[in-house]
């Protein structure tokens, strides 16, 4: 973001501030939950927290609704600091895990709650509640109690709820949980499409990695209440932070081996000829591991020449548009590589090469290595 | 099928003893099975004393409904959303007055507030008044003593609804928007709705039915179950007879009306689940011993009558006339008691026949319940209905009703003649608790996972050994909390008692009653005292299903 050319012109100044959390930090009878946490997000933009339970992130998203009030730290929406103000009266919409609807009302009753206190006629109300039940693709469902929607209908009513009162920041804590894996996807799309259809400002909480990736515009990977990487879904899949992150958001095995003068991997069986990435400083002579996604390797047989790893396949897992190998090499490291057309079988001796369109491959300290390899590194 | 024999049976047999009875004292008020004849009806119809009882029988259970309702609903949101030292202890001893039996309630309130109670005593004392400063005697002091137990009901219903409300719920009326008045009424009273109504209901049903209170602070207010009892003492059987269908057909349309109010029974359910709200933590101290004191003094006053009725078991007789305090204290009324059988003797009948009819109630009541949600259709109705029906009609009615029944030697009707005998009491017993052990037993069943049981008879074991090993197990709470609520109901029992007790047979509550009349205040209250423990003790340890489940 910092990269951008020449001074931001006011508006984008403007824009990139919309909502800013600063330093939060929050502990539960003297356990850390928290730890100063910030983010900035551009309006219109959805931003995913990404974590597994435990990393904070839903306490993180309760505190920007104001459910919580956090030890330390400022939550501003464009330009208001809004950190203790009651919840009731931040304007923000909240589309929760279990949709919260209102049992004892009807849907459009749901819908129009948020309108009360808004000086509007009844006749504007009923609009409203018309329009955003129409946005959410659910018209002349108004008269409906809630327990005859399906989940998915209940769903599409949370988030009309949500938006009906036009919040400045829409929170989505899990929101597509409680549905099953098919209706998932569907509806995981049209929310996304809601959303930015609307332009709204957007958190969006979730554990699970595609969804983050599919509808984030940025995405904030939390672990252990501190913030671990925030980036696109490109950023996070092929520049990750550390170790931590690159296993989190997809597949990914590791190579150990130590860093050569021409920042080359030293395997085993000697230099590789694969274009390395050092996050941090890295120097040569340092013991190292490299990430490997499943689709930058390829497989070839193992006679054809002496390229590549040697190794065995271990285990072979069809998955439809591709099929997954593991395979382990001589030293008893385990590499997994994937292919769209069967190559080779269980036990078969292979050898395993890069593939020639992959990236410069994420290289982290190996385990028990400090960061900077020994070496002072200047701020 | 052998099952839906037995459940045939079944039904067969508790209509004999719970419907059959209430039909026969229908039949007979209307003359029958003799010429038929409106006579009685007419008599009551014209008499003004009669509808003016009915008319109180009315406003009182109203009156107890909205008093109760206005103590134990906010003491339910103090307990359940509120944090303060001591709240665990002292939300289970605001409990324990519904656990107590009525009567022992009526006479501790008595002893304490009665025209020569202690607290009465102490304030005319300090006032130099030369008589009582009030008398504890009419609707007043029965809507007081009716306020001081059936709290309880709104207090209980309203916790368990507030914990089962889904926080996020409140949460998102918050970020709707909705500040916390209008999230109170618009989102979680309505919540609370069902539950407020079946405390309604329940708090109507017993003060309609209560009868220790009118009988002993009515004085010349009579309210029915009083006006029956009174009645019967008479010898105006056939009038009772009437006021008791009077007052049967008052139960059931104030119970058919109160379920109107909530006619889906959708809230109940309350859409998804989610966490409940947590309890407000008080940060500021003053606010902290603020609600810590208001909580332990209003438990101070709870437990008051029954200290009250403690102190005087330990005044020996015609020992306290006129000091504030009893001058003397002694052991002597508790082991006179444990002297003298003539003395022991009600405990023992009351245990005995507590026992016996719990323990019928509860076979019947398992039974019942089992078949009930194994078998559909109108087997599992009937059995449900029966078993719920003895709730819906107040203890007088079934006194009545028994009595009427079974004074007459009709085998061939089903009719023996068991008044006057001892079968008559703990059979009266059984009636009134087998919807308490019935419906504890029902609730279990529906909770139960049919998979365990399936999955017990695909390992091979019996339907006795499925219901051994694995059913009955799962049950032993529900089971356990039902016998000791039917237990503790049995053992104080006083309204059905005052009408089918004979004097070999007299129960705990009828001894009370004429220790009072002989003056003999300390006797009465080592009764009451004894009571109060058992049930206390009982209710403590397995009457509460949190506790064991």
């Amino acid at each position: 973001m910092s990269d951008r050319r020449g001074p931001p012109e006011p508006d984008e100044a403007r824009r990139s501030a919309f909502l800013r959390l600063e330093g939060l930090s929050k502990s539960f009878d003297g356990e850390p939950v928290l730890e100063r946490v910030g983010l900035e997000a551009v309006e219109g933009e959805t931003l995913v927290l990404l974590g597994r339970s435990g990393s904070g992130k839903t306490t993180l998203l309760r505190l920007v609704a104001g459910f919580e009030t956090p030890d330390a730290g400022r939550i501003v929406v464009s330009g208001q600091d809004v950190t203790t103000l009651a919840p009731s009266r931040r304007r923000f919409g909240m589309v929760f895990q279990h949709y919260a609807l209102f049992p004892h009302l009807s849907v459009e009753e749901n819908v129009a709650f948020g309108l009360a206190g808004s000086r509007r006629t009844a006749t504007e109300i009923a609009r409203r509640v018309e329009e955003m039940l129409e946005a959410v693709e659910l018209p002349g469902l108004g008269g409906r109690r809630i327990d005859q929607i399906s989940g998915g209908q209940q769903q599409r009513v949370a988030l009309a709820r949500a938006l009906a009162p036009g919040p400045r920041v829409l929170l989505l804590d899990e929101p597509l949980s409680n549905l099953d894996p098919a209706l998932r996807e569907r509806t995981r799309r049209q929310l996304g499409g809601i959303l930015r259809g609307i332009g709204i400002t957007s958190l969006w909480v979730t554990h699970e990695q595609l969804e983050a990736f599919e509808v984030g515009d940025r995405v904030a990977v939390l672990e252990g209440g501190q913030m671990a990487q925030l980036g696109t879904p490109q950023d996070l899949y092929d520049r990750p932070a550390d170790p931590f992150v690159a296993g989190f958001v997809g597949r990914a095995s590791w190579l150990t081996g130590r860093l050569s003068e021409r920042r080359r991997l030293i395997h085993e069986e000697g230099e590789l000829p694969w274009t390395l990435q050092p996050v941090g400083e890295l120097p040569a002579g340092a013991r190292v591991r490299v990430l490997l996604r499943p689709e930058h390797l390829k497989l070839r047989p193992a006679a054809l020449d002496g390229r590549g790893l040697a190794g065995t396949v271990t285990d072979v897992r069809f998955a439809g548009a591709e099929t997954f190998y593991v395979v382990k090499l001589a030293g008893g490291e385990q590499l997994e590589v994937s292919s769209r057309y069967g190559r080779a079988e269980r036990d078969q001796a292979v050898a395993v090469v890069l593939a020639p369109d992959a990236p410069p491959l994420p290289t982290f300290p190996a385990p028990g290595e400090s960061a900077g390899g020994g070496v002072e590194t200047s701020g | 099928m052998r099952r839906r024999a037995l459940a045939w049976g079944l039904a067969a047999l508790l209509t004999w003893i719970v419907g059959y009875p209430l039909l026969i004292t229908l039949l007979e008020a209307f003359g029958l099975p003799g010429t038929p004849t409106l006579e009685h009806a007419r008599e009551f119809a014209s008499r003004g004393d009669e509808w003016m009882a009915l008319w109180r029988s009315l406003w009182i259970s109203l009156g107890s409904v909205t008093l109760a309702a206005l103590v134990g609903v906010p003491l339910g949101f103090l307990f359940e959303r509120t944090d303060f030292p001591g709240r665990r202890v002292l939300g289970t001893l605001v409990i324990l007055p519904v656990s107590l039996p009525p009567l022992v309630g009526v006479i501790a309130f008595l002893f304490l507030y009665g025209e020569s109670g202690l607290l009465t005593r102490a304030v005319q004392g300090l006032l130099g008044a030369p008589e009582a400063p009030w008398r504890l005697i009419g609707p007043g002091a029965i809507l007081l003593v009716h306020a001081y137990s059936m709290y309880v009901y709104f207090y209980l219903f309203t916790r368990a609804a507030l914990t089962r409300l889904d926080a996020a719920v409140v949460e998102a009326a918050a970020s709707l928007g909705a500040g916390r008045v209008r999230t109170l009424s618009r989102v979680v009273l309505p919540l609370l709705l069902p539950a407020l109504l079946g405390a309604a209901l329940l708090t109507f049903m017993t003060a309609l039915g209560s009868f220790s209170a009118p009988y002993l602070f009515g004085g010349g207010f009579r309210v029915l179950p009083t006006q029956i009892v009174a009645s019967k003492l008479n010898g105006e059987l056939a009038m009772a007879r009437v006021e008791t269908v009077a007052l049967a057909l008052v139960a059931l349309v104030g119970l058919a009306a109160l379920r109107r109010l909530d006619p889906q029974r959708r809230l109940v359910a309350g859409g998804t689940r989610g966490t409940a709200p947590t309890r407000r933590r008080l940060a500021s101290r003053p606010a902290r011993l603020a609600a810590a004191a208001a909580g332990w003094s209003l438990a101070l006053l709870l437990l008051l009558p029954h200290a009250t009725l403690a102190l005087i078991s330990f005044v020996p007789p015609a020992t306290w006339t006129t000091e504030l305090l009893p001058p003397e204290l002694g052991l002597g009324n508790w082991t006179g008691l444990a002297g003298q059988t003539e003395r022991l003797r009600p405990v023992v009948n009351s245990l005995w026949m507590a026992l016996a009819a719990t323990a019928a109630a509860l076979v019947l009541g398992f039974a019942a319940a089992r078949l009930a949600s194994a078998l559909r259709g109108r087997v599992g109705a009937a059995l449900e209905a029966l078993l719920a029906l003895p709730w819906a009609i107040p203890g007088t009615v079934f006194a009545v009703a028994l009595a009427t029944a079974f004074s007459v030697d009709a085998p061939a009707l089903g009719r023996f003649v068991l008044v006057g005998t001892s079968w008559i009491l703990p059979l009266a017993y059984l009636v009134r608790s087998l919807p308490v052990t019935g419906r504890s037993a029902l609730a279990g069943m529906r909770q139960l996972d049919r998979s365990l049981e399936e999955a017990a008879a695909s390992l091979g074991a019996s339907t006795w050994r499925t219901l051994r090993r694995v059913t009955l197990p799962r049950l032993r709470p529900a089971l356990l909390a039902g016998a000791s609520l039917a237990f503790i109901t049995a053992l104080g029992d006083f309204v059905t008692s005052i009408v089918l007790y004979t004097y070999e047979t007299r129960p705990v509550s009828i001894e009370i009653l004429s220790s009072l009349r002989l003056q003999e205040i300390g006797v009465a209250a080592v009764y009451g005292v004894l009571l109060m423990l058992i049930s206390a003790a009982v209710f403590l340890l397995w009457g509460r299903e949190d506790s064991s489940a």
